[in-house]
């Protein structure tokens, strides 16, 4: 299927049902972990299953002077989907998940997308020890 | 004045909601798990193209299992806050009957229940739909948001 200008494209970490996805234009860049030295928020506790083959990663992302690290494990893939299947999660889900979207082809919950928003400012706010916390709190 | 109650069961327990809030009652939903959510709010479904958060009446009414299984009829409820999918086991004929038959339930032995029906010695708790949704707002800190 050919993109077009309402599809929306999307960095996705791991498998279905408990993969994560990542705005693709938010993506600087894509680093083996072992080549990283910086200061990376760990999201390998949300993804289930092992690193595997598909190793571990630190996907650098931002947009102007905002730069955040996350590490990460597991299959990296692309997805482009319409954009009436990036469904915003309501506040309920948003504050509880710290993630931002459902992406839900034909209406089906397929994955849910970071909430990057948050975990910027859980960056600028705390320090980024305790990141992971924006993500994983429950 | 009568009353408009959905017989719902959970696990082997049958309870009564009132009916207002209920939208529609639906078979198995799909639904996704949230990773580390929060037991009585676990996933999420999909209902006339939005995002709807799926609670788990059954584990605040303490009658669930350690994890949320598949059940049978999914109830999507509206109330201030938004709409909610509450996932049930079966759910039965609306009763209607007068508010009167409805009596307090001496103190709150099942939660979120302050009422109940009895009919012929069989009694029903009636679910404060209402209270249990708004308080899972609140603990959410989003009970002054106008949009679910």
């Amino acid at each position: 299927m050919a993109k077009t200008d309402g599809d929306l494209t999307f960095l996705v970490v791991g498998e279905p049902p408990m993969a994560l996805a990542v705005a693709a234009t938010r993506v600087r860049s894509i680093l083996p972990a072992a080549s990283f030295s910086g200061d990376a928020l760990d999201l390998m506790p949300v993804l289930a299953g092992d690193a595997g083959e598909d190793g571990t990663h630190v996907l650098m992302l931002g947009q102007g002077a905002d730069e955040l690290a996350l590490s990460v494990k597991g299959h990296l893939s692309l997805l482009t989907l319409e954009a009436s299947a990036v469904l915003p999660l309501p506040p309920l889900l948003e504050q509880s998940s710290g993630m931002s979207h459902l992406l839900a082809p034909r209406g089906v919950p397929l994955m849910f997308v970071l909430d990057l928003a948050r975990l910027a400012r859980a960056k600028t706010s705390r320090g980024s020890s305790e990141l992971c916390a924006a993500v994983t709190e429950t | 004045m009568a009353a408009h109650l959905l017989p719902i069961l959970l696990e082997s327990s049958w309870y009564l909601i009132e009916t207002g809030p209920v939208r529609e009652v639906l078979g198995a939903e799909p639904w996704l798990p949230i990773p580390r959510a929060r037991a009585e709010l676990p996933g999420v479904v999909v209902w006339r193209g939005r995002a709807v958060p799926l609670i788990d009446v059954a584990h605040v009414l303490g009658v669930a299992g350690t994890s949320t299984p598949q059940r049978a009829r999914t109830l999507i409820v509206s109330h201030d806050q938004g709409i909610a999918a509450l996932p049930v086991d079966a759910a039965r004929e609306v009763k209607s009957v007068p508010e009167a038959r409805l009596v307090a339930t001496p103190g709150e032995l099942v939660p979120y229940a302050t009422r109940e029906l009895d009919e012929e010695g069989a009694v029903t708790p009636v679910i404060d739909l209402t209270r249990l949704l708004n308080d899972l707002h609140r603990v959410a800190g989003t009970d002054t948001d106008g949009e679910n």
